[in-house]
C-alpha cells in the first residue's frame, strides 16, 4: 500500500479535529474524501501531507513516515496542493511550476536541464505552455489552479495531495481539473487523495471514498456504495436523492416539501 | 498589472546603466568639494595607486584624493551596498514591504552602545575610539534579544519576530533616551549627530574595518535570493515544496544584522537606504529576489555615494547630515519612479 494512516488522531487545545483515522491507499488509486463543513477533511489531508502534526498516530507514504522526514525528503514524496495556495505576483508560471523542483535540486542551486525538461513536459501536459511567461497573478481561477497543479505535478511525486481542488471554478473547469488528474492517475499510477464538495463528480472520479463526520470516518466504501448510504444524508444533516443516469450516480438535494 | 514579467533585456540595461551610475557618482564625488580637482587628475591619482603611472598629481591633491575623499566614496559604497541588501532580504523574507534593516532592533541597539560611549566620555572633542564597538556590541545584542523573545520557539512567526522586535527596539530606545537626557548639552548634541549618520570620519582603517563583514554579508543575503523566491508562496507551502524555512530565516537574518551592525556602528543611523533602494529596482526589474538582491548591491551604493556628496557639497564647507539628504533625495526618487511604472503598466 502507498499511503498508510494508522490510528490518526489530531487534537488542537481542547478541539479534537480527528479521532483515530486509519486508512489505506494504493499505487495509482484516486481517494476522495468527503462530508459537511468542519468535519476534518481539512485537517485530515494537512496530517497525511506532513504539514500538520498528528497528536498521536503515524502516516507512512511508500514506507516512510512523513511526519519523521525533513521538507525536502517529504516534498520529494508528497505533493500538497492547499485549498488557497499563495500566488505570488510577478511571478511567470513557468517559474512558479520551477518551485516544484526545489525539493530535487535544492533551493541554492540553479534548476538543471533535466528539471526544466520536466516542467516543460508538465506545462505540456497541463496545456500551459502558451502561459509559460504570464505572470501567474494574472491567470484566471482555472488556469491558475492548473498552474498549482503543474507545481505539484513537477515535484514528481508518487502521491498528491489535494485540498478542494475544484472550488471557485466553473463546471467546465472543475472537469479539467479533475480528468487532468485522472490521466495522471491511470497513465503515471499516480495516488491521488483529493477532498470535494461536489457529490457527483466526487463519485465520478474516486476509486474509494471517504465519508467524514466530525473528525471521524463515517463510512469507507466505493463511491457507489456511499452515495447511495443513509451515511451520506447523516452526515450532511439533510435529505439526498441519488439518480442514476447512463450508470452514472447524480447526488441532487432533495427537501422535505 | 502587467502580464508579463519584465524582460531579460530591461534587467540587462537597468544593471548596465546602474554600474555606469555607481562610477560616475564615484569619480564625480571624488572631483567635487572645497577643493574641487580635474576628473582627469582623479583618474590619474587612481591609476597611479594601482600602480599604472599616467600623468601627474601634486602632493596635496593625491592626499585629498586618496587620504580623504577616495575613502569615503569606498565607505559610502559599502554603506550602501549592506544597508540596501539587508532591506531587500528583510522584505524577502518577511514577505513585509515595509520591512527596513532595522526591522529587529540593530539601530536602536547601536544607538544605545554609541550613547553609552559618547555620554561616558564626557565632551571630548572627538568621539572615543571604541564607539563603534560600543554600538556594533548594541546592535549585536539588541537582534539576538528580539531572536530569543520571538524567533525561537516552534510556533515562532515572522509576525512574531517582528513584534518582538518593536518591543526591544522600544526598550533599548527609551535606555538610550533616558541616557541622553541624563548627560551634557555637548554629549547631546554629538550623540544627535551620531543618530543622523555621517561619512565624514571615513578613512582607509575604517573601509578595511567593515568590508569583511560587508563582503561576507552581501554574499550571503545574494545567494539567499532563489530561496527568498521560493518563500514568496508563504512559509507553509514553502515548507511543502522542501524548503528549510527555519534554516533559511536563521541564516538570512544573521547575515543582514551582522552586516547592517557593522555599517551602522561605524557610519550612524543612515536611514532610508534600505526600505527606498530595494522598491526603486523593484519597480524596474520585477519582484524576483534573484533579480532584486544583486542590483541592490549596485544602487545602493551610488545613491549613498550620490546623496554624500550632495550632503557635504550643498552647504559647503559645513556638511549636512547624510540621513537627511538620503531621506530629502530619495522620497521624491521614489514617488517619480513610483509614476513612471504606473504609466508603463501593459
Amino acid at each position: 500500500m502507498r499511503v498508510v494512516v494508522d490510528a490518526l488522531s489530531v487534537r488542537v487545545g481542547k478541539a479534537q479535529l480527528l479521532e483515530d483515522i486509519s486508512c489505506v491507499v494504493g499505487e495509482g488509486q484516486w481517494c476522495t474524501v468527503v462530508g459537511p463543513n468542519g468535519a476534518g477533511k481539512t485537517t485530515l489531508l494537512n496530517a497525511i501531507a506532513g504539514t500538520h502534526r498528528p497528536t498521536s498516530g503515524t502516516v507512512n507514504i511508500d514506507g516512510h513516515d512523513v511526519h519523521a522526514l525533513g521538507e525536502r525528503e517529504r516534498a520529494g514524496r508528497v505533493a500538497f496542493v492547499p485549498q488557497t495556495p499563495i500566488i505570488p505576483a510577478g511571478m511567470s508560471v513557468a517559474s512558479y511550476v520551477l518551485l516544484g523542483r526545489i525539493a530535487t535540486t535544492g533551493v541554492m542551486r540553479a534548476p538543471s536541464t533535466s528539471d526544466r525538461a520536466l516542467v516543460d513536459n508538465v506545462l505540456d501536459r497541463l496545456a500551459l505552455r502558451a502561459l509559460a511567461e504570464r505572470d501567474v497573478a494574472t491567470l484566471s481561477g482555472g488556469e491558475r489552479q492548473r498552474a498549482v497543479i503543474a507545481r505539484a505535478l513537477a515535484q514528481n511525486t508518487t502521491t498528491v495531495i489535494l485540498d478542494e481542488p475544484t472550488t471557485g471554478l466553473d463546471i467546465r473547469h472543475q472537469m479539467d481539473v479533475l480528468e487532468l488528474l485522472h490521466v495522471e492517475v491511470r497513465e503515471c499510477g499516480l495516488t491521488v487523495i483529493a477532498s470535494l464538495h461536489d457529490l457527483t463528480l466526487a463519485g465520478l472520479y474516486a476509486d474509494h471514498m471517504l465519508l467524514m463526520r466530525e473528525g471521524h470516518i463515517a463510512l469507507a466504501d466505493t463511491p457507489s456504495r456511499v452515495v447511495r448510504s443513509e451515511a451520506l444524508a447523516a452526515a450532511y444533516e439533510t435529505t439526498l436523492q441519488v439518480v442514476t443516469v447512463d450508470g452514472r450516480d447524480i447526488v441532487i438535494p432533495a427537501p422535505a416539501r | 498589472m502587467s502580464h508579463h514579467i519584465p524582460s531579460r533585456r530591461r534587467v540587462q540595461w537597468f544593471a548596465v546603466s546602474s554600474v555606469a551610475v555607481l562610477i560616475i557618482a564615484m569619480v564625480t564625488g571624488v572631483a567635487v568639494g572645497p577643493t574641487s580637482i580635474a576628473v582627469s587628475q582623479v583618474l590619474a591619482d587612481i591609476a597611479h595607486h594601482f600602480g599604472l603611472h599616467v600623468g601627474h598629481v601634486s602632493s596635496l591633491n593625491d592626499t585629498i584624493i586618496w587620504q580623504i575623499r577616495a575613502p569615503r566614496m569606498v565607505l559610502g559604497v559599502l554603506v550602501g551596498a549592506m544597508l540596501a541588501v539587508a532591506g531587500g532580504t528583510y522584505q524577502g523574507i518577511f514577505r513585509n514591504p515595509l520591512a527596513d534593516p532595522y526591522l529587529l532592533g540593530v539601530a536602536a541597539g547601536a544607538g544605545l552602545g554609541a550613547t553609552i560611549a559618547l555620554v561616558h566620555d564626557g565632551g571630548a572633542v572627538t568621539p572615543p575610539a571604541w564607539t563603534p564597538w560600543l554600538a556594533f556590541a548594541g546592535a549585536i545584542f539588541a537582534v539576538t534579544l528580539t531572536w530569543l523573545i520571538g524567533g525561537q520557539s516552534v510556533r515562532a512567526t515572522t509576525a512574531t519576530l517582528i513584534l518582538a522586535g518593536v518591543a526591544v527596539a522600544a526598550l533599548l530606545t527609551s535606555a538610550q533616551t533616558y541616557l541622553q537626557q541624563q548627560a551634557s548639552a555637548q554629549s547631546i548634541a554629538r550623540v544627535y549627530i551620531w543618530l543622523l549618520g555621517s561619512l565624514a570620519t571615513a578613512s582607509w582603517s575604517s573601509v578595511w574595518l567593515v568590508l569583511p563583514y560587508v563582503v561576507v554579508c552581501v554574499t550571503v543575503c545574494v545567494a539567499a535570493g532563489r530561496a527568498l523566491d521560493a518563500l514568496s508562496v508563504g512559509e507553509e507551502e514553502a515548507k511543502t515544496l522542501g524548503v528549510p524555512v527555519r534554516r533559511i530565516r536563521l541564516i538570512v537574518i544573521i547575515a543582514s544584522s551582522l552586516g547592517t551592525a557593522a555599517v551602522v556602528s561605524v557610519v550612524g543611523l543612515i536611514g532610508f537606504v534600505g526600505i527606498i533602494v530595494p522598491h526603486i529596482v523593484r519597480l524596474v526589474v520585477g519582484t524576483s529576489y534573484r533579480r532584486i538582491l544583486p542590483l541592490t548591491v549596485v544602487v545602493g551604493g551610488a545613491f549613498v555615494v550620490g546623496a554624500d556628496t550632495i550632503a557635504r557639497t550643498i552647504l559647503s564647507p559645513s556638511e549636512l547630515p547624510l540621513g537627511v539628504v538620503t531621506a530629502a533625495i530619495g522620497a521624491p526618487v521614489f514617488v517619480s519612479v513610483l509614476a513612471w511604472r504606473r504609466g508603463d503598466h501593459a
